[in-house]
């Protein structure tokens, strides 16, 4: 009986053994992840730190000014285009609304419709500008060809450039991750 | 542990004897094991609550830089932030073979000075840094040399990708990303500003600032044209909300470019807007008005008699826009008299013209978070050719900023608020102390738009805005003379004048005739005009609501017409 009892126990010992060990590798194997991890997300940070030092850099408005000159037909708000929405009844707005539609394709059905078509390629307008309504916008996005254009002697555009950035695949950010 | 009472039963006392003493052993013995296995068992314990060190998986980061905040524009946009780099470095103690080891590097990194770094590494140091700010790429293949002696060390560095269209308000930082100037050195100052701040996208901090990049840039570059115009010397401009006190745009031109630190040490390029002390000639003319008004020893309807110079000791006051006749309050400001702001001033009295400069805090120095200001030069003693000449903006001078934070109360309904950088509420201005009646404000805002409309500062009216200032033509001194030559023209404008918003601020240095202002070199000419253009365009940025006479408003065609 008491051989019986000191046999369990001799088993119950090494498999205790064994769950602790077992246990123990595992957590280790999770601390070295988190390490890992830790170590990618830094990295990512730097990447979007990077990025966005670029996007900075990029839409800087004296930049973004010299593109509108260049490739869009805007020119900054004058003071009779600044009208406030309880200064416009109906009336007028239908009256527009049907003069703009006479001159355009019957297809065409208003202004209203025509703002969803506004790919003006990442180049926004002059500071200032309001939304484009222009009828003839699709005409003139064919005439806007976006170049990308150097930029010189810049800190981060040369770190950008000259390095690939060694980015992983793509960020995915999901609100529902661990 | 059982009593054996067969044992007993059978034993001879001197056996018996025995057990009776070495139970007592025994007992002894089990407690010390007893107590033995408690005690590793609590260690046991405590070694897994202790925290495990993170990065323990042996990854060194040994980092040198602080890391610092980014710096933001009102408006969200990027002014400063970090990006990371390496740092190469040799352990000469590690280092096997020197030889082959600089031959490597320099395969990779062909500009290095081979035989400078050959003698550091046999000086036996712990730590020679080779290159800073090295390329990913270049890592890259340092790495792939495999040489045992050789380390990286991460670092941040500083990158301002607005370039110098901000660097006097947020200044810059040293090689070991420390803040030298502007904001950045605010941030090490008062390390709970970036902590209170809401983090940014990416879950780092962030300072935010009273700035408009949009705003910052027109004014700034409005300026780079007025200079080159005008053939100035150097140009400033400061945009501020006078309700709430924040600064828009603050612009000095020569700037630098934060990207390039060195560019900063240029005496030439420092920010005239807080460290330059000047003498603003007319557009002292304002205080010198709302100082009266104020005071009642002068209304609007009170006139004098400008026809005649003024004598004091060898002094002769003039009139640069003589009429040579009796002229009324308005009249005084908008022809820019100096006689008649010195009678004013005068009939102030000595001691309330000071004191009411001192209340608007012209005659301390005074600080913002981008530091200290110039400290202003005032005339000790201050006697009655004092008054006389510092009611038309000469004998006393001030940084440009602290005279923009003296007008705030003149335009804002009488409330000293102070300059500020970081963001306030507009509602700010309730708490500030009233340092001048309403009444006295709104007299001064008639008689600054009365003087774009029909005085010297006609160039500054915007179509729809309703502008309104005072120009400042002061003379230089060069040596010990005031030089007709040398010219500091300035504006001190606010818009709209019927609810006032935004007060705008530009000083030239030195502008030139030139045949664009029929060779003058007046305010009028160029200082005037180039608040015009700024206003004309950071009007619609700041959202302020154009005024046209009659049903310009209307929405027809002319709405549509520019697309």
């Amino acid at each position: 009986m008491l051989r019986f009892i000191n046999i369990c126990l001799v088993v119950a010992l090494v498999a205790l053994a064994y769950v602790i060990y077992d246990g123990k590798y595992q957590a280790r194997a999770l601390d070295e992840d988190i390490v890992g991890l830790r170590k990618d997300i830094d990295t990512e940070q730097d990447a979007v730190a990077v990025l966005r030092a670029e996007w900075s850099l990029l839409n800087r408005p004296e930049r973004i000014e010299r593109l509108a000159t260049k490739h869009l037909k805007l020119a900054p708000a004058r003071p009779q285009q600044i009208v406030t929405l309880d200064t416009v009844s109906d009336n007028d707005f239908e009256r527009v609304r049907t003069e703009a539609a006479d001159d355009t394709l019957p297809a065409a059905s208003g202004p209203a419709t025509k703002v969803k078509s506004v790919p003006v390629s990442g180049v926004a307008p002059a500071p200032g500008a309001p939304a484009n309504l222009d009828e003839d916008l699709p005409a003139s996005t064919k005439t806007v060809t976006v170049k990308t254009v150097p930029i010189k002697a810049s800190p981060i555009a040369k770190a950008a450039s000259s390095a690939p950035l060694v980015i992983p695949p793509p960020v995915t950010v999901s609100p529902a991750g661990e | 542990m059982a009593r054996e009472p067969h044992l007993s039963a059978a034993a001879s006392p001197a056996e018996r004897a025995y057990l009776a003493k070495s139970r007592g052993r025994y007992r002894i013995a089990c407690l010390a094991f007893a107590l033995s296995f408690l005690a590793i068992a609590i260690r046991l314990v405590s070694l897994g609550f202790a925290a495990v060190e993170p990065g323990s998986g042996g990854i060194r980061d040994i980092s040198t830089t602080v890391h610092r905040p980014d710096i933001l524009d009102r408006n969200g946009r990027l002014l400063a932030t970090d990006i990371k780099g390496a740092t190469l470095y040799a352990d000469p103690a590690k280092v096997i073979d020197r030889d082959e080891l600089v031959e490597q590097v320099s395969s990779v990194l062909p500009d290095i000075n081979t035989g400078e770094l050959l003698e550091k590494l046999k000086q036996g140091k712990r730590f020679v840094a080779i290159r800073r700010e090295l390329t990913p790429q270049q890592q890259a293949e340092i790495y792939e040399l495999g040489q045992p002696g050789l380390g990286f060390i991460e670092e941040y560095r500083r990158v301002y990708p607005v370039g110098a269209t901000a660097c006097h308000v947020v200044g810059h930082v040293d090689v070991d990303n420390k803040g030298l100037a502007g904001i950045e050195k605010f941030i090490d100052d008062n390390p709970q500003l970036a902590m209170s701040a809401p983090a940014n996208d990416t879950g780092g901090e962030a300072v935010t600032l009273s700035l408009d990049l949009g705003v910052q840039h027109v004014v700034r570059e409005e300026l780079v044209n007025a200079m080159s115009t005008f053939r100035a010397k150097a140009a400033a401009g400061v945009v501020i909300d006078v309700k709430s006190g924040e600064v828009r745009a603050l612009v000095s031109l020569p700037d630098y470019d934060p990207n390039h630190r060195e560019q900063a040490l240029d005496k030439d390029r420092l920010n005239r807007m807080t460290s330059g002390v000047y003498e603003m000639g007319s557009v002292f003319k304002t205080l010198t008005v709302a100082g009266a008004l104020d005071a009642g020893s002068s209304t609007l309807h009170s006139s004098y008699d400008a026809s005649a110079p003024i004598h004091v000791g060898r002094f002769t006051i003039e009139d640069f826009h003589g009429k040579k006749r009796r002229l009324t309050v308005p009249e005084i400001f908008i022809y820019s008299s100096n006689i008649g702001a010195a009678k004013m001033a005068l009939d102030l009295g000595i001691e309330r013209h000071k004191a009411f400069l001192q209340k608007l805090g012209l005659l301390n120095r005074f600080s913002t978070e981008i530091g200290e200001n110039a400290a202003p030069i005032v005339p000790s003693p201050w006697v009655r050719l004092n008054t006389i000449t510092i009611a038309y903006g000469h004998g006393l001078s001030v940084s440009p900023l602290q005279l923009a934070a003296a007008t705030l109360p003149l335009v804002n309904g009488g409330y000293a608020v102070t300059p500020t950088f970081l963001p306030r509420s507009r509602t700010a201005e309730l708490q500030a102390p009233r340092v001048i009646k309403t009444s006295t404000s709104q007299s001064i805002l008639q008689i600054m738009r009365l003087n774009v409309l029909k005085g010297t500062g006609k160039r500054a009216n915007v179509e729809g805005y309703r502008v309104g200032g005072k120009t400042g033509t002061a003379e230089k001194v060069v040596g010990r003379h005031y030089e007709g030559s040398a010219l500091l023209t300035s504006f001190l404008s606010v818009f709209p004048t019927d609810n006032p918003e935004y007060l705008v601020l530009v000083m030239l240095d030195e502008p030139q005739r030139v045949a664009e202002t029929h060779n003058e070199a007046t305010a009028g000419v160029n200082a005037a005009p180039t608040v015009g253009k700024i206003v004309d365009r950071i009007a619609p940025i700041l959202g302020v609501m154009p005024k046209l006479p009659g049903d310009a408003h209307k929405f027809d065609d002319k709405v549509l017409a520019s697309y």
